[in-house]
């Protein structure tokens, strides 16, 4: 044995694509900490000493405490509604003869596809007490005069319109885990002679709790996160929300709280860092050999005369979270203004044309559409390949490495976009108005989508399928390209397309990185909306909503359809 | 059964071994945090064209030990030597990737890749191997040659989802077969499939091991393909082999109680040494004193198990001679096909014993055993 090749057997274990990989890792994980800790460290650090005034200063908000209970209240009572609504969707869509084909398997997906903000003003113009067009059309129904009956301006309208945007999350991850557990499980359970709630209860319930666990972290990041929704309903409600507290201070005071700011999203870190610990225990704790990697979907259960009703059920929760919303943005562009009365003889499509004519609006459209394709294709590619390093090494520096990357994005994306501004803007990089500043934000913002996705895919793929490659004479890299890679390309897809979506539709960064040279339809809409032009607003949305269906829909439903487990090619 | 047994390894000449472990250990951390060892200190050698059986109970470290082989397992201690290049030195931290290796292995899961269609996962090893890429030709000719050998050439297009068990158990097969490696390694690889096949496919396993000559080291727990396929079985008990030796010595001598009990039925009479006499031991028992071969670790006054297997002893109604003789009572017989199977009770002990034909009708036997056919061991 030569010295050379004894060097290179004693780095062991460092194959090229251990190196690279790391590289890429550490390269993320810099990414998410260096802005975050410009911005979070400069506010604590005064003439290089350690200066706790903006936690001083954070508890010494007059409203601390209620701003706390409301963010916290709706937060938790939409994430349980999720929870309950989006599970019951999944186990519907997999297990149930209720079930109605590309129905109830694309389309509890939809609300994704509504940029937050739209929905939050399709959902303003529907349910506003005085002239939303749902009030409109109730009203002489109900044989009601004035106002009502309902307000979307309230505690009640602000959980529901929460918990619309909760729900896909828990329907992807929940589904998912339902059709990679051994339905033979199920079919033992009702061969013991338990019923279908019994078997429900003590077999499929246990079986992905896993996955409801990861739906219930990921609602919890993105639940404190949501800005668009809380800005433009909770002020009428009387509600404080966190999010919008935290753009007040960095936007809207002068000069910018930055300092109490973080500080009140360090109390979101604390929160999200002990759903996470529970996740984790839980995960620990739980025995999921339900992983039986048959493939094959179970036969329906049938539910009787229970199956109209929930059907009924099914369409009636489609209709009002999808239909409705994107109803009023289309009735709204097509009026022309937002008013008491719809005069229907008069719909046109001037707004419409105004918005495709636009140049500022066509330039943000395009941007918004790259940046997606290639953040989303940049960040789950990424993410793979951290999955793999991770599950390799096990605990220890994988873990560090997955929370550095995993983390700082559980801070507000407006108070991680800030240290962007504060870490590439300027020299040496000199990003700032450029599409690139964007992009390392997006790709940055997105890695804890990314990686649970990629997480999730990974455990799908057997070890001793990258073992025999290994065997066959395989190095890493080829494994990763030929075996890894392929077979978790369904669960790469869902998470490709959740990334893809977000990012086209995103607002908080872009409010803040975003600006004339480098246009992206999220600013575009906050101009807009400052401008009052609601039909201007129902168009973007519109329009905006129809080309990323037109990307997401097939990548979808090719991912479903290849989906489920991919120790299994052939589905049923 | 086999009935030819190889001589021992240090009986040939020339070749090296194509595996040497020496001093193997692997620990695991159980959830308590304590260490446990799933291989302990493992040195054993596999001559070419040999079939090594590991052979034990579920939990004994069998697919620990081959898949440090494999280098798919980093052991904590040891040397692992291929075809006499060090592949694996704790000491120098030395270890080679699995794909380093040059070996070929079969999986008791097959571990196809369910988005390659059969062709290209056997094609796959050919494709991956660095240096000696085939030509386009050249590999599809070797794929078809394997898939006849295995006897499935129909089948190349399909996927895996798309096959029965026992199918891609062959496919699986082809694909350790393909590269034409010296080393090939199973691991529980017919455990999956129903009786039938399993017995078929041992057939033509040992045919096609016979003809294209590769070394196997072979892990089971199956006693009766332990000793079917084997050239040498070692019989493993916690992370340690207990005995190394041909499939007739393990089950004729086996140098313990647990591998006679594991390999095959063993009837054991508990007693304390008489004496012990060049090969041959007495011990006192219920059944009076004994006489058998002496086993290894035998002192006189300590205790004993006098073994015998169901075929060795006979059965009449009068009393036999010979020195090991008793009194028992029949309390069932059934028809086996190829022997009666008696259950039999003498002393509080139970028993049982396989004669050829149904020549005894009394309930008050009399059982002998030959002393050649009595294995005396310690307790
Ligand atoms: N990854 C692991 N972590 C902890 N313990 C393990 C692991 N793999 C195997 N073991 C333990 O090592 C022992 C040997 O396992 P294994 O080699 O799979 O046995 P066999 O193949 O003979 O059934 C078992 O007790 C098992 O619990
Ligand atoms: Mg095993």
């Amino acid at each position: 044995m030569t010295a050379l090749t004894r060097v290179r057997d004693r780095l062991g274990a460092l194959t090229p694509f251990q190196v690279a990989g790391t590289l890429l890792a550490l390269a993320l994980g810099a990414l998410a900490v260096y802005p975050l800790a410009l911005v979070v460290i400069r506010p604590f650090v005064t003439d290089g000493r350690i200066d706790l005034a903006p936690i001083r200063d954070m508890l010494a908000q007059p409203d601390l405490v209620t701003l706390l209970w409301h963010t916290a209240a709706v937060v938790g009572a939409s994430g349980l509604a999720g929870l309950v609504i989006g599970s019951s969707l999944a186990w519907v869509n997999e297990r149930t003869d209720a079930r109605m084909g590309l129905l109830t398997d694309v389309v509890p997906l939809v609300p994704f596809l509504l940029p937050p903000i739209a929905g939050a003003i399709g959902w303003s113009l529907l349910g506003s007490e005085r002239s939303g067009y749902l009030n409109l059309a109730l009203r002489p129904l109900l044989g009601i005069e004035g106002t009502g009956p309902v307000d979307v301006h309230s505690w009640y309208g602000i959980i529901f319109v929460y918990t619309i945007y909760q729900v896909p999350y828990v329907f992807m991850i929940v589904s998912a885990g339902l059709r990679n557990t051994d339905p033979a499980l199920e079919e033992q359970s009702r061969m013991s002679g338990a019923g279908p709630l019994r078997t429900l209860r003590r077999i499929s319930l246990p079986a992905v709790r896993p996955s409801m666990g990861a739906a219930a972290l990921l609602m919890v990041w993105t639940g404190f996160g949501l800005f668009s929704i809380p800005a433009i309903l909770a002020p009428q409600a009387g509600l404080d929300i966190l999010s919008v507290r935290v753009v007040q201070l960095l936007s809207f005071t002068y000069p910018p709280e930055t300092g109490v700011a973080v500080a009140l999203n360090l109390v979101v870190m604390l929160v999200v860092t002990l759903v996470w610990y529970a996740q984790t225990r839980m995960l620990r704790s739980t025995r999921t050999a339900g992983i039986g990697g048959k493939g094959a979907r179970p036969r329906p259960m049938r539910l009787g005369r229970w199956r109209t009703p929930v059907r009924a059920a099914i369409v009636l929760y489609l209709a009002l979270t999808s239909v409705l919303p994107l109803g009023a943005l289309v009735l709204v562009s097509l009026t022309g203004f937002w008013s008491n009365t719809v005069d229907w003889s008069r719909l046109n499509l001037d707004a419409v044309v105004r918005t495709l004519t636009d140049t500022a609006t066509q330039e943000a459209l395009l941007n918004s559409l790259v940046l997606g394709v290639v953040c989303a294709t940049v960040g789950v590619l990424a993410a793979a390949v951290v999955s793999v390093l991770v599950r390799r090494s096990g605990r220890g520096a994988g873990m560090l490495v997955d929370a550095a990357i995993k983390f700082p994005p559980t801070l507000s994306h407006l108070v991680i976009a800030v240290g962007f501004v504060l870490a590439f803007s300027g020299a040496p990089f000199h990003l700032g108005g450029t599409l690139w500043i964007l992009m390392l934000a997006y790709i940055s913002l997105h890695m804890p989508q990314a990686t649970t996705a990629s997480d999730a895919a990974i455990s799908q793929v057997a070890p001793e399928l990258t073992d025999a490659s290994r065997i066959s004479g395989a190095g890493q890299s080829r494994t990763f390209r030929r075996i890894t890679l392929p077979l978790m390309t369904p669960g790469l897809l869902a998470g490709w397309a959740l990334l893809f979506v977000t990012i086209a539709g995103d607002i908080g960064a872009s409010a803040i990185l975003a600006g004339t040279g480098n246009e992206v339809v999220g600013f575009r809409i906050l101009e807009v909306f400052a401008n009052g032009d609601y039909a201007m607003l129902g168009a973007i949305s519109i329009i905006l909503t129809l080309a990323t269906s037109l990307v997401v829909l097939p990548v979808t439903w090719y991912a479903r359809r290849r989906g489920g487990s991919p120790l299994s090619r052939t589905q049923p | 059964m086999q009935t030819m047994a190889k001589t021992d390894l240090s009986q040939q000449t020339g070749e090296p071994p194509i595996v040497r472990l020496t001093g193997v250990r692997k620990n695991y951390r159980r959830v308590d945090r304590t260490l446990a060892a799933a291989v302990d200190g493992v040195s054993l050698e596999v001559a070419p064209a040999e079939i090594l059986v590991l052979l034990g109970p579920s939990g004994c470290g069998k697919t620990t030990l081959l898949r440090s082989i494999a280098g798919l397992e980093t052991p904590d201690d040891g040397t692992v030597e291929i075809a006499g290049q060090v592949v694996f030195d704790a000491a120098r931290r030395l270890d080679v990737p699995p794909e380093g290796r040059g070996l070929s292995m079969m999986f008791q899961s097959y571990a196809l890749w369910p988005h390659m269609s059969v062709f290209d996962n056997i094609a796959y090893p050919l494709r991956s191997r660095r240096g000696s890429r085939p030509g386009k030709d050249e590999l599809a000719g070797r794929v078809v040659e394997v898939l006849e050998l295995v006897g499935i050439p129909e089948l190349s297009r399909q996927f895996p989802g798309e096959m029965s068990g026992g199918q891609q158990q062959r496919v699986a097969l082809a694909r350790a077969l393909v590269a034409g490696d010296g080393l090939i390694l199973f691991d529980e690889p017919l455990s999956n499939v129903d009786a039938k096949v399993r017995e078929r496919l041992r057939v033509e396993l040992l045919a096609m091991q016979r003809r294209l000559g590769f070394a196997a080291v072979h892990v089971t727990h199956d006693q009766t393909e332990a000793m079917e396929l084997a050239t040498r079985i070692a019989v493993m008990r916690a992370g340690r082999v207990e005995q190394l030796g041909p499939p007739r010595e393990i089950y004729d001598r086996p140098a313990t109680r647990y591998v006679a009990g594991f390999v095959g039925i063993a009837n054991e009479v508990p007693g304390e040494v008489a004496g012990v006499d060049g090969r041959t031991a007495t011990v006192r028992t219920a059944y009076g004193t004994l006489t058998g071969v002496r086993g290894a670790g035998l002192e006189v006054g300590a205790g004993a198990v006098a073994i015998w297997r169901p075929e060795h002893g006979r059965m009449s109604e009068d009393e036999p001679g010979g020195p090991n003789r008793w009194r028992a009572r029949r309390r069932i017989s059934m028809f086996a096909g190829p022997h009666i199977e008696h259950h039999l009770d003498a002393e509080g002990l139970s028993s049982r014993l396989w004669s050829g034909g149904g020549d005894v009708t009394a309930d008050e036997v009399w059982i002998g055993v030959d002393p050649d056919r009595l294995l005396i061991l310690p307790a």
